[in-house]
């Protein structure tokens, strides 16, 4: 792994809670997790929902317990994981857009009025 | 920015984020109306359902293993697979004449095989255990069950070509479920001991009925008893809902359900149109539920509370959706053309039922075969209600 890559790694498991790198990492993360229980096979253990175990030598419970991982997997990729793609670019969009760079000694006035906050420009990263 | 304000700001987005996604991600899934069922021909979906089945009974090792992982849980399921599966090749039968020839042999396989089994390991080898705990009321034991699905197995088969054969069996059916019905006061047959059930009184009366249509005879004043006795006394009171399982004197066992209402609604049409579309209307409004453009069905009524079984397969909290009664809504909506309804469920099928497509073939991962064939049955069902409300046989 290269050094910017490696960076880029690290930025994403570091980010902040809740900052726009944090909502991207954690779809990113959710989304390998899908692709790897539905490479397990894991979908067809989802037949627990009906009362019936995926094959003649795997009990219901065992059925039960991958087949839930595949529900959790599937729905965060499917639920989850663009919610999050959609909430960093939103922050995205609004930080490009109402935090110019050369804005530290400003106030953020239209987000302002939105939020009814006052933001310090020194707070500004 | 402070965590405060990032928290904040976070949680802003996240709110706006899934007001943005939750409405939109049933667009993903809601396909063309025709894509489920086709007003004449067999609709793509069906035909890849259709596929997977016919797969299972030409491949021994393919129906083995389908066929044990369901009786392992349910012996009932093996029955209703094959049953589903037959009425599902007669209607296709009728819907694609090229490939009738085809259907018709799957079709007497299956029948042939299921009276060999009843006849060689007697009807429990259909049913759950629990029907082994206690005598029958009427003796010689039978289940109203076996003989209403087999009944209709063998009406649909001769609805879609004459085989003499099937004559004698399913006049035989026929005289024995009339007699059984005539020696309860509700006019009610065990399907267990002393246990009996709409959704099989339903489909043995529509087997009644085609059984009529098919060799000239007349039970309408039959019809018109049930249906009065079951107006008086099988309707759950707080929704006009039949119920779903009663004694032999009529004493409600269980409330109405989702996994019985849709199916019985659908039979009884070949009794009595007005009083089935009723059932429909209003199991849509008791049972049929949508959420963010997707749709499915409770297992019971908001004022009945029943317990999670078999028949409802694994009720999701909250919403209390019904894998079964949202399977069996799918019959319900496509029998009385309820588009709107047929297309939200269609779209949760996709969503939240895994398909997978292997070799030509389509199943549902959190379903069984027999699941899937009551889903094909859904994409295909018309064409012999059709023929027998218009009299038209041969």
């Amino acid at each position: 792994m290269n050094a910017g890559k490696q960076n880029w790694v690290r930025r994403v498991v570091r980010a902040e809670f809740f900052s726009p790198m944090w909502f991207l990492g954690r779809a990113l993360l959710i989304t390998i997790f899908y692709f790897l229980c539905h490479a397990a096979g894991w979908r067809e253990q989802t037949t627990f929902l009906s009362g019936t175990s995926a094959g003649a030598g795997t009990s219901l419970n065992s059925s039960a317990v991958l087949g839930m991982t595949y529900l959790v997997a599937y729905f965060g990729f499917v639920l989850v994981a663009p919610i999050f793609l959609i909430a960093a670019l939103l922050m995205k969009l609004r930080m490009a857009a109402f935090w110019p760079v050369d804005g530290r000694a400003g106030r953020i006035r239209a987000w302002n009025s939105f939020t009814r906050l006052r933001f310090r420009g020194s707070e500004r990263r | 920015m402070t965590r405060t304000q990032r928290l904040f700001s976070g949680s802003l987005a996240l709110a706006v984020a899934a007001e943005i996604w939750l409405p939109s991600v049933h667009l993903f899934f809601t396909k063309a109306g025709d894509s489920f069922r086709c007003a004449s021909g067999v609709s793509p979906k069906a035909h890849e359902l259709a596929a997977r089945h016919m797969l299972m009974w030409t491949d021994p090792r393919l129906k083995s293993h389908e066929i044990e992982r369901m009786r392992r849980s349910n012996a009932e399921w093996d029955f209703m697979g094959r049953s589903f599966l037959v009425w599902s090749l007669a209607e296709m039968g009728l819907r694609e004449p090229s490939q009738k020839a085809n259907y018709l042999q799957v079709m007497d396989r299956i029948i042939e095989e299921t009276i060999q089994l009843e006849h060689n390991q007697g009807i429990y080898v259909f049913l759950m255990q629990y029907a082994k705990s206690r005598p029958y009321l009427v003796q010689p034991p039978r289940s109203h069950f076996i003989d209403g699905e087999i009944a209709l197995m063998l009406a649909s088969r001769r609805m879609l070509e004459e085989k003499p054969e099937y004559r004698p069996l399913l006049t035989e059916r026929v005289n024995q479920m009339i007699e059984r019905m005539r020696k309860s006061k509700v006019l009610a047959a065990e399907s267990y001991p002393d246990e009996c059930w709409m959704f099989d009184h339903a489909v043995a009366l529509a087997a009644i009925k085609l059984a009529d249509r098919l060799d000239a005879a007349d039970h309408s004043a039959f019809f018109r008893e049930w249906t009065s006795m079951a107006r008086r006394q099988l309707v759950h009171p707080e929704t006009g809902l039949l119920v779903s399982s009663f004694t032999t004197d009529g004493t409600h066992l269980d409330g109405p359900e989702g996994s019985s209402i849709w199916m019985t609604a659908h039979c009884l049409r070949l009794i009595d149109e007005d009083f089935a579309r009723d059932q429909y209307t209003r199991a849509r409004k008791e049972l049929g539920r949508e959420l963010i453009g997707f749709g499915y069905a409770r297992e019971w009524p908001v004022s009945w509370k029943g317990s999670v079984d078999v028949d409802s397969g694994a009720v999701i909290p909250i919403l209390d959706a019904s894998p079964g009664g949202s399977g069996l809504a799918l019959v319900g909506a496509s029998s009385f053309d309820d588009s709107h309804f047929l297309s939200k469920l269609h779209a949760s099928l996709d969503f939240a039922a895994f398909p997978m497509r292997q070799q030509g073939g389509l199943k549902y991962c959190a379903s069984n075969q027999a699941g899937d064939a009551a889903m094909l049955y859904a994409a295909v069902l018309g064409p012999i209600w059709k023929k027998a409300q218009s009299g038209e046989i041969r």
